[in-house]
């Protein structure tokens, strides 16, 4: 019940603010402009609408369609503080506290021999598992792949001490 | 120089700060529903004491009218809402937005091997091992970047302003060459022009 009422109350929101009060925005910037200047002296704010709807509406949409591509919007996506920094799910998934089942890590699981190496995969698809079924309350905290990668030599001691900090420290 | 450095040092003394939790949640509350709120009572004001009364309408009955344009104009504002998310501007926005088609940070980092996953590297390093291929100069190449991603997930959490190294042209050369893709020289200084670009850097 409360989901429905929810999402009854999203699309009231949207409808209200993506198109109610804009629409009443551009009214009032219109009406702002012939009020308050001396243009309502010269033409009756019929006559103004007609001519600032004629001129406003061709701007915005060019504006508008530099700003989605090159402007304002492009810039904002890439300001978003995530937009190169890891979050919760690129984080476990980049240290492989959790691997996602797929043809290619069945791959990887038949190509590789040695057993550690395939065990640490089995805890980190099954922590992947339980990530999902628990629908992202549990935490995983599987720092294998760190021990793994310095056992091979493909992380030095600062490095590996990184990624065992960040591994279990995550939520 | 002064002025980024000194701006560093304030974001590095409030990264950790509490009080950014508690806006985040006061600001989320207002928005979604104090705002909103408000709006509606602002708009039963406006109907009722101003706009209904010069329309000789007063009393009881421009509350009952206030309430009546309130619940209609409720039901369109929600049937808009519907389509909007549906097929309306905030799909358009989306869909229009340049990074819809154009790859973000995290797709040319990841395909052009500047960060990976840990087990894809120590999976690639272990085969190549078990099959005695892994000289030096590859286990330096996995090396690079197993150190860049752990660094990247690492300072993504603890500092200001993540940044991580650029790799190596000859790995990413060997990188392409092991699933038989050979990158030219005029491919590697695109590639490096591209990850020197503000936003993939």
């Amino acid at each position: 019940m409360l989901k429905r009422i929810l999402r009854y109350y999203v699309y009231l929101r949207v409808g209200i603010s993506n198109y109610i009060t804009f629409f009443i925005a551009l009214f009032n910037t219109a009406s702002l402009v012939w009020y308050f200047t001396r243009l309502k002296d010269i033409i009756s704010f019929k006559e103004f609408a007609l001519l600032f709807f004629l001129i406003y509406i061709p701007i915005a949409l060019v504006l508008g369609y530099y700003d989605l591509k090159k402007l304002v919007a492009k810039t904002q996506a890439e300001l978003s503080p995530f937009w190169r920094r890891a979050n919760f799910i690129s984080a476990v998934g980049a240290l492989s506290s959790i691997v996602g089942m797929s043809p290619i890590v069945i791959i990887a699981a038949k190509s590789v021999k040695d057993e550690s190496t395939r065990e640490c995969l089995r805890e980190s698809i099954r922590a992947h598992l339980e990530y999902i079924l628990s629908e992202g309350n549990y935490v995983p905290r599987n720092p294998c792949w760190c021990e793994l990668a310095k056992k091979m030599d493909l992380l030095d001691e600062e490095h590996y001490k990184m990624c065992v900090e960040v591994a279990k420290e995550l939520k | 120089m002064k002025a980024r450095h000194l701006l560093m040092k304030v974001a590095e003394r409030l990264k950790g700060s509490k009080v950014f939790d508690a806006i985040a949640y006061i600001r989320t509350a207002h928005m979604n529903y104090v705002a909103f709120i408000l709006t509606v009572i602002n708009l039963f004001v406006i109907m009722k004491g101003i706009v209904l009364p010069r329309f000789g309408i007063s009393g009881r009955e421009a509350t009952l009218v206030s309430i009546a344009i309130i619940v209609v104009l409720s039901g369109f504002a929600l049937a808009l809402g519907w389509i909007d998310l549906n097929v309306g501007t905030s799909r358009r926005v989306v869909e229009k937005q340049a990074y819809w088609r154009k790859p973000n940070w995290g797709t040319i980092n990841h395909t052009l091997t500047r960060i990976s996953n840990l087990a894809s590297v120590v999976l690639l390093a272990q085969y190549l091992k078990e099959r005695g291929e892994l000289d030096d100069f590859k286990l330096s190449c996995l090396r690079d970047v197993a150190e860049r991603t752990v660094e990247w997930v690492y300072k993504s959490f603890h500092d200001v302003r993540p940044g991580i190294s650029l790799p190596n042209k000859e790995c990413l050369k060997w990188f392409f060459s092991e699933v038989g893709v050979e990158l030219s020289k005029r491919d590697l200084e695109k590639i490096y022009a591209l990850w020197k670009k503000p936003e993939y850097r």
